[in-house]
């Protein structure tokens, strides 16, 4: 069953102990077309992309070290501004469910880690798989019973880092 | 074939989105030489050495830094060593340079690549010739695409960063 509600992008939460948001600059792969707030990785080129869904570490590319800022342009090469992702980055998602349609946000959902999906545009995180990398929730920013939730979350060591094969996590 | 050019020490560029750069003491281990940017590592036994590998790759526990030297060694057992700590958002600068080929041209697809890094005849910097799972993974450029043996930013993944003591535990 597709997702009932299409999820809000996901965003940096608060840059978790430190001073600012951590902020790195690339060059835009071709064809790109991911929305504010995609996950990225690069591309083995040197040129930056919209990772592949989804992020839970189970393969290289089944990676992310950014948070784009703004939506692709469409113009290789073009300037890429995105939050890296790191140890202390705090991101806001939704927490939904691809196969019930819908999640209920619920006590037991914090500490677990679950896959992080791209729906149509935007990305969240999936109920419906508890995983072992991706977004492992630290906090609720709405309450326990709201249906998709918006929740915090940190990207698990394993889930962060570049394509290239066999190359290490962050 | 040897490098061409000996590279520039290392140095830590910016503490990413902290307040200072971080900074450990330790005492220094008998009979150091190290120059300041030198990786260094503790001896297993309380003291700290410079990483006597010759390699930051994360390849065993020899092969891993918990930061570089922020003054040449003394010379003098037990001395103060002040380390720029290597942790996950300690951005260094160092040069790319290949240790096969004697240079290295800075290319756009370098960028978010691992490269090993290794010890000069002083100096460390990243090795073009040996792309690693592990090492130095470059986040930003200094110099400009085109030139030989530029300096790059880059962060040490994860298992680079730990200690000297069997099996323990990256940082």
């Amino acid at each position: 069953m597709p997702l009932t509600y299409q999820p809000q992008p996901l965003k940096l939460g608060t840059p978790f102990g430190l001073q600012s948001d951590l902020t790195m600059h690339g060059e835009e792969a071709a064809g790109s077309t991911y929305y504010k707030g995609a996950l990225l990785q690069d591309n083995d080129a040197g040129l930056i992309t919209e990772s592949t869904s989804p992020v839970d570490g189970s393969t290289v590319a089944d990676r992310a070290f950014g948070i784009a800022y703004a939506a692709a342009t469409g113009t290789t090469s073009a300037d890429v501004a995105f939050g890296y992702i790191g140890q202390y980055t705090v991101l806001e998602g939704t927490l939904s469910n691809a196969t019930a349609g819908t999640h209920t946000l619920a006590a037991t959902d914090k500490f677990q880690t679950y896959p992080i999906t791209k729906a149509t545009h935007n990305w969240y995180l999936d109920a419906a798989a508890v995983s072992a990398d991706g977004g492992i929730i630290i906090a609720f920013k709405d309450d326990v019973g709201t249906v998709n939730g918006r929740v915090y979350f940190i990207i698990t060591a394993a889930a962060r880092g570049p394509i290239h094969a066999a190359s290490g996590a962050l | 074939m040897a490098l061409t050019t000996q590279p520039p020490p290392v140095k830590i560029a910016t503490p990413f989105g902290m307040a200072a750069d971080v900074v450990i003491h330790g005492e220094e281990r008998a009979s150091q030489s190290y120059k300041k940017g030198a990786f260094l590592i503790d001896d297993d036994s309380g003291l700290i050495k410079e990483n006597a590998a010759g390699y930051v790759d994360g390849g065993g526990v020899t092969r891993r830094t918990l930061g570089i030297a922020l003054g040449d060694a003394t010379g003098t057992t037990s001395h103060d060593v002040a380390i720029g700590y290597a942790g996950a958002y300690t951005v260094f600068e160092g040069t790319l340079t290949d240790l096969s080929a004697g240079t290295h041209t800075l290319a756009a697809g370098d960028k978010w690549q691992t490269f090993t890094v290794r010890k000069g005849t002083y100096n460390w910097y990243l090795d073009y010739n040996t792309l690693s799972a592990n090492g130095a993974f470059i986040v930003g450029f200094k110099d400009a695409v085109g030139t030989v043996d530029g300096r790059v930013y880059f962060i040490l993944t994860a298992a680079c960063r730990g200690g000297m003591h069997a099996a323990s535990g990256a940082i």
